[in-house]
């Protein structure tokens, strides 16, 4: 959607318009719900924090600021809450070293094609927030490195850098199960 | 892989992101012909990409739209148009305050309203019909702002209420039981064991409350802070 689109249904939101929400909502529910799950791997979860979300961004709609992306200020909101989900999960929890193998790990020859999709999202679900934040964008929100940056409030570079790093321990955790 | 590791990574990272040039393609394909452990990691961090692009997208739980839709209504207008419009509703309903008082201080005895309880009222009317369908209040007291508005809508009346608080405190919306009912509210709305009374709690700091009635106005309402009423106003629409 063309952010000149997206930056009219905020104007008319804001006027009182109650459809032009409607549309922003139809727009972004799935890529929103989508960032969720990956985060946090709970479809339940994932969904009580794309309501969420959207419910913030309408109290809180005077604040966008229109020089920046729409969808870049509405996914950070997403990002924002499902770090705070992740957070009060491992709140007294032991920190898990995201560069040890799962204790399931092993090779693994015969795996269907769901299993290889479990193998990898088990994957990421190993990956401490920051690295999980930067392979959610990139894969299933198809940003590039500038929105990354954007969303994320951090420099290009170090999106790069993430993004970099968590690839390798994916593809290590990966290659320890024979998938790749 | 010792030699350019740095660049091998790049260029690398460059590949799986499509944005690798012509000239850093075949300086890519150089030290992958040059290093098997080049070409193996290469391989991996490529098969790796394509795992994570296969994973499709889930489509979002039926219901989530309207669920958001409907939490929205709950909670009123967008917070900008609140923002925007909040500054001319406290104007008018002062100037429309002092209009009151002041033609209750000319036509009365002359002397000032002795009660400290008040609340200002204003009213848009639909003149051809001369009908009201809008009704407005201003209740200010105590580090307390709470701008009330009502509105018909055939059979329906909703009252919409946002407040500003220093501390915590509650509005309660007076009904006649016998020709008004609540019909709708969100979680923060109590009917406070009275049948003629629906109260609202308001926290700290900036609220917003929509209430939806079946009925016929007026509604009474009263802003209550340690248990005293500490300003009233009276809201009234035409009836359908």
């Amino acid at each position: 959607m063309g952010e000149n689109v997206d930056a009219a249904r905020v104007r008319a939101c804001l006027a009182g318009d109650s459809d032009a929400f409607a549309g922003l909502v139809a727009e972004y529910e799935k890529p929103v719900y989508n960032l969720a799950l990956r985060m946090l791997r709970d479809p339940e979860e994932a969904r009580d924090i794309a309501q969420t979300v959207f419910l913030k961004a309408w109290q809180n709609l005077s604040t966008y600021d229109p020089k920046y992306k729409f969808y870049s200020w509405i996914y950070r909101i997403a990002i924002n809450e499902s770090l705070n989900v992740l957070r009060a999960r491992t709140r007294g929890m032991e920190s898990v070293d995201e560069r040890l193998p799962a204790e399931d790990a092993g090779p693994s020859d015969l795996l269907d094609g769901e299993q290889v999709r479990g193998v990898v999202l088990d994957a990421i679900d190993r990956l401490k927030p920051e690295h999980r934040a930067v392979i959610v964008l990139k894969y299933f929100v198809e940003r590039d490195y500038e929105d990354m940056a954007e969303i994320l409030g951090i420099d290009a570079k170090t999106v790069k850098s993430r993004l970099y790093t968590a690839r390798q321990l994916l593809k290590d955790r990966l290659a320890t199960r024979g998938v790749v | 892989m010792t030699i350019g590791n740095d660049r091998l990574h790049e260029l690398i990272q460059a590949d799986l992101d499509g944005a690798i040039s012509a000239a850093e393609r075949a300086e890519l394909a150089r030290l992958l012909l040059q290093d098997p452990d080049a070409r193996r990691l290469h391989g991996q961090l490529q098969r790796t990409d394509r795992l994570l692009r296969d994973i499709p997208a889930d489509e979002p739980p039926a219901g989530l739209r309207d669920a958001v839709i409907a939490g929205s209504a709950r909670r009123g207008v967008a917070a900008g148009r609140w923002n925007r419009l909040s500054t001319y509703r406290i104007a008018a309903a002062f100037v429309g305050g002092l209009l009151v008082v002041g033609i209750a201080y000319f036509l009365g005895d002359g002397s000032p309203p002795g009660r400290e309880l008040q609340g200002s009222v204003s009213a848009s009317k639909d003149l051809a019909a001369a009908t009201v369908t809008e009704s407005r209040a201003s209740l200010q007291a105590e580090g307390f702002e709470v701008e009330a508005s009502l509105h018909r809508d055939g059979d329906r009346l909703r009252l919409e209420l946002a407040s500003s608080a220093a501390r915590p405190g509650e509005l309660a919306v007076k009904i006649d039981p016998a020709a008004t009912w609540l019909a709708g509210s969100a979680d923060d709305v109590s009917l406070a064991g009275k049948r003629d009374e629906v109260t609202v709690r308001l926290p700290a700091g900036r609220h917003v409350s929509v209430l939806d009635f079946s009925g016929a106005s007026p509604l009474r309402l009263e802003l209550r802070a340690e248990g005293r009423v500490i300003a009233e106003a009276r809201l009234s629409v035409s009836e359908p």
